[in-house]
């Protein structure tokens, strides 16, 4: 796997962060430009094109099939997507973390995208320790692995209510969401945030949970979950919406939308936190919405068994990498792995470049709705897990 | 005299083209208007007009053609005020217009085949000149027109004189007993509807040709309905046949709804209405089949129930298409999508879109109640006790059902978008005065519908091999008389319509509506996700989710060149005409290199071969 996944600038030089290697390596513009994902890594996603009776249509920035502010330019000449351009930069989203100290960092990380704050707040937090070659204690990192899972298990929740919603599945989906909550307000009692905010610290976490009662809800939850999800797929007007819609075959795509296409890359796989787990990832063949739906859906009852296993096992320490190399650190959010490459100095943040998998999967998105009608819009673009949140400018 | 008067004012417009052809179009809506006035005091039986004979020259004015003279000389007087404000100083195009509807009024006038016949094809040859005159017309649009007409004569030419075999009469009207030559008979008229797979008669030479919109008003309202009228004479005259009638059912039902289909995702302004004919004559088609079905199993009242389907239908269709017609030349561009019509006054616009709603087959306007009568007649036939006639009445039915379905998005898209609002019309003020005389003669038969199904019936009565004589006019349901409309069957009503009562519900309900809702109109900007308008949608995406879903039928295929789309749909059967077109070319090209290549010996060979098939013939 040595498959380019992200790229930044430094000091005038490029530098290339690559899949299955922390590693960091210098990289051309030349080279840089050729590259399948430049523009998307970059937040452009254009993709005009023009025709007899081609115009454009505009679906969004603020419309009621989606819950984030983005502009859909669709090229069609009636209900068939030709293309699609993504303007993501209508509502401007511009987060500055250098120049702050740690924890003031990981408080700004932790709201850069509410949904899968713990997974960035531990990106950050493990990067710094990384940095200062700290060594964190078996039971912070048990209780990082079971809050991460959880978060896991939130937002694919949420995810499957939002794939139920656009296919009209409205028991579904409030039934969904209603179990999501449940399992929300337990976090809420157990860490004193909903959302997990503020438990990540530098070293450690901010203060001692008891993740027993949370390990307990999770499993009822994700016993009814299985419910749902049983009398989903034999369900033909769920299924009729989503197979074969919005197929895609690439490899630059993340997380759930990679391993739907038969790829199994998760980057817990190489994840320290997880190295006493014997991890496997889900992976699926079709590479259209109903294969996504399966791998998160999967994913669920998977985590719940990491859950399990991990609130059982006992852990090593984490320990810090010694190297001199330029590195980049990577975690599995919910909707695939964000890397990461920081600098430090003089206790607060002196560089930072974040990729986010959205960004790499809203152009994942964009290629394989091509074809298919204005109404597949909805059912697709759920089953990415996509966040604009995730493609403002974070510095 | 009447009958000779009528038979020469059409040819009198010619040497007056030849100076003036605003003059001819003034003399032209004068005759028209007489004709009209003339055929509806024949229907109304106070007067009558006989026929007119010396030697094999004989014209009549009697039975079935009196009807379709008032169908065609009110399209003849649309054509003559359009042309007279749209394009007055032509005098070549006056001329051939007035050549055309010569041709077309001496055919319904004629009384026996052979005069028929000579006109039939004076009527296609003055077609094709009318398509061809122009030097920038291509040249084979009118060449498709010529050759499919040319097949319809011929079909006629041995159809005829199998009827004069059959018969021995040349006189129109006669009894003809044998079902093949009947056929014959029907299938030349059917040829010149544009039936499917032959719809391309239709729309080719009007969309492609570049025909002048009085010749597209002539081919697609005029001579679509003098085909009708032949089909009807003939059928009404001959002894019946059951599988007769099931043919034309089937027919008509293929072509009702591969019309409609292609209608809707045509983007041509005059292609669009010429593939409504190919739906409209379908329809014609299958009531010319229920006739001959209902006459086999002698039901008067049935038959003439039919008839008045007929009738309406025929009216309304020939009216709105010309009205129609008429819209389609608001703009010179004929592509849809980049049309840029409009300019239309508000009352030009009122008479489209009555034509437009009529077309839909929408009551209570007058394609809406031939859309009744139709599909009543198919309902009550499904209901008849022989299994075969009630399941293709049931098929037949379905397939006109939805084929009028298709038709309403069809005339919305058509009217939307040609008369959209741009910033720029052109020659909308033009045609204003005929849309508006064409939506006042449409509004007619809605307002007048009692009138006009008080006219038909009478005359229905009045008809040799029809039956006695009913108006399905009654009072029923608290309704006065004459305003309720209804259908027969054995045990009494089977269905009832009442277009004026309609139509006083919507304006009564629109006047009430507007007076409560008047100063609480409240206007707000349209809201665009956030962003100012930008994106118009066309005509071509409007139509495009059955482009979509009939991929099969309209051979959809998408285009791609870089970033460049264009996706095209194909007339299958026009494929397929042309593919034959090529085959039979190599054919004969092979055919004439190898027999006729200058070899004498061949042609020795070739000569003693035909001589042996002549004498073989012969003796037999």
């Amino acid at each position: 796997m040595n498959n380019i996944t992200g790229f930044f600038e430094k000091d005038g030089k490029f530098y290339a962060i690559k899949d299955g290697t922390e590693i960091i390596e210098e990289i051309s513009l030349s080279e840089l430009e050729s590259l399948r994902i430049y523009n998307p890594v970059r937040g452009v996603y254009n993709h005009g094109v023009s025709g007899e009776n081609v115009f454009p249509f505009n679906y969004g920035p603020s419309t009621g099939g989606m819950i984030e502010t983005v502009d859909f330019k669709i090229y069609t000449y009636g209900e068939r997507i030709l293309s699609l351009d993504i303007i993501t930069d209508f509502k401007n989203r511009n987060m500055k973390i250098t120049g702050h100290p740690y924890q003031e960092a990981i408080l700004i990380m932790e709201r850069f995208n509410g949904f899968h704050s713990f997974s960035y707040s531990t990106l950050l937090s493990r990067e710094i320790e990384q940095k200062l070659s700290m060594q964190v204690d078996r039971e912070t990192v048990k209780t990082r692995v079971i809050l991460l899972e959880i978060e896991r298990i939130i937002s694919h929740i949420f995810k499957t209510a939002r794939l139920c919603e656009a296919a009209s599945q409205n028991i579904a989906s409030y039934w969904l969401l209603a179990l999501r909550e449940r399992l929300m307000r337990t976090v809420a009692q157990e860490t004193g945030h909903r959302y997990m905010f503020g438990i990540n610290t530098v070293g450690g976490l901010r203060r001692k949970i008891d993740c027993n009662k949370i390990v307990e809800v999770a499993g009822k939850v994700v016993s009814e979950y299985k419910a749902i999800i049983d009398g989903l797929t034999v369900s033909r007007i769920f299924i009729d919406r989503i197979e074969n819609t919005c197929k895609v075959d690439g490899q630059f795509q993340r997380g759930p939308a990679l391993r739907a296409t038969g790829t199994q890359y998760d980057y817990r796989q190489f994840d320290p936190y997880y190295s006493s787990m014997d991890f496997k990832p889900v992976s699926e063949t079709g590479g259209d919405s109903l294969s996504r739906f399966l791998v998160f859906s999967s994913e669920v009852f998977q985590s719940l068994e990491i859950i399990q296993k991990a609130s059982k096992g006992v852990f090593g320490e984490y320990k810090a990498i010694d190297s001199n190399q330029m590195r980049s650190g990577g975690i599995e959010t919910p909707s695939g792995d964000a890397r990461i490459a920081l600098e430090i100095g003089d206790g607060e943040i002196t560089f930072l470049y974040l990729r986010t998998p959205s960004m790499l999967n809203m152009e994942a998105y964009a290629e394989g709705i091509r074809g298919n009608v204005k109404t597949d819009i909805p059912f697709a673009y759920e089953s990415f897990g996509l966040w604009i949140c995730e493609m403002g400018c974070i510095k | 005299m009447i009958l000779i008067l009528l038979f020469i004012l059409p040819f009198l417009s010619l040497p007056i083209a030849l100076f003036s052809s605003r003059m001819s179009y003034c003399f032209g809506i004068f005759f028209s208007s007489l004709n009209s006035i003339l055929s509806v005091i024949l229907m109304l039986g106070y007067a009558s007009a006989g026929s007119f004979a010396i030697g094999n020259f004989s014209i009549m004015l009697k039975g079935l053609n009196v009807t379709f003279l008032l169908i065609i000389s009110v399209v003849e007087l649309l054509v003559y005020i359009f042309s007279l404000f749209y394009m007055p100083e032509d005098k070549k195009l006056a001329f051939f217009v007035g050549l055309t509807i010569a041709s077309i009024n001496s055919v319904l006038l004629s009384g026996n085949v052979i005069l028929f016949l000579m006109f039939w094809e004076s009527m296609t040859i003055s077609g094709y000149l009318l398509i061809g005159f122009k030097d920038e017309t291509k040249s084979y649009p009118p060449f498709v027109f010529i050759s499919f007409g040319e097949l319809s004569t011929i079909f006629l030419m041995v159809g005829f004189a199998g009827y004069y075999v059959s018969t021995g009469t040349l006189a129109l009207g006669a009894s003809l007993n044998n079902p093949y030559i009947l056929m014959i008979i029907i299938l030349g008229f059917a040829f010149k509807m544009g039936i499917v797979p032959l719809q391309m008669v239709e729309w080719l030479p009007i969309a492609h040709g570049n025909s002048p919109t009085p010749g597209s008003i002539l081919f697609s309202a005029a001579m679509t309905t003098l085909a009708l009228y032949g089909i009807v004479e003939f059928i009404l005259t001959s002894v019946p046949y059951f599988v007769l009638g099931l043919i034309l059912m089937i027919i008509g039902a293929f072509s009702l709804l591969f019309g409609s289909i292609f209608a809707l995702s045509s983007e041509n302004s005059k292609m669009l209405p010429a593939y409504s004919t190919v739906e409209n004559s379908g329809a014609m088609i299958i009531l010319a089949g229920l006739l001959s079905i209902w006459r086999e199993m002698n039901d008067p009242i049935m038959v003439a129930f039919v008839m008045l389907g007929i009738f309406v239908y025929a009216t309304a269709h020939a009216w709105a298409k010309s009205s129609i017609f008429i819209l389609s030349s608001i703009s010179d561009n004929n592509n849809l999508p980049t049309m840029r019509g409009s300019g239309l006054t508000p009352f030009g616009r009122v008479g489209a879109a009555i034509s437009a709603i009529s077309l839909m087959g929408l009551v209570p306007l007058g394609g809406g109640i031939g859309e009744w009568l139709l599909l009543e007649s198919l309902f009550i036939s499904s209901v008849s006790s022989n299994l075969v006639f009630a399941v293709v009445a049931i098929v037949s039915g379905a397939m006109a059902a939805l084929g009028a379905g298709i038709a309403i998005p069809t005339f919305t898209k058509y009217f939307g978008f040609i008369t959209k609002k741009h910033g720029n019309p052109e020659s909308g003020h033009r045609i204003s005065t005929p849309m508006k005389v064409s939506g006042a003669i449409m509004l007619s038969l809605t307002v007048l519908a009692p009138a006009y199904v008080y006219m038909y019936s009478y005359f229905i009565g009045t008809l040799k091999n029809v039956g006695g004589r009913t108006i399905f006019l009654s009072n029923l349901k608290g309704i006065i008389y004459p305003f309720l409309l209804y259908s027969p069957q054995k045990q009494g009503f089977f269905g009832l319509l009442s277009p004026p009562f309609d139509i006083l519900f919507i304006v009564v309900a629109a006047a009430i509506l507007s007076l409560l809702a008047k100063g609480k109109e409240r206007k707000i900007t349209v809201w665009n996700g956030g962003l100012g308008q930008t994106e118009e949608v066309n005509s071509f995406a409007y139509a495009n989710t059955l482009r979509i879903i009939l991929k099969k039928v309209y051979l959809s295929k998408e285009e791609r060149e870089g970033t460049r789309y264009q996706e095209r749909t194909f007339d299958i059967f026009w494929i397929i005409i042309i593919d034959l077109a090529k085959l039979y070319s190599r054919f004969s090209g092979k055919f004439g290199r190898f027999f006729m290549n200058g070899n004498i010996n061949r042609y020795v060979q070739y000569i003693i071969i035909a001589l042996f098939i002549v004498l073989v013939m012969v003796i037999l």
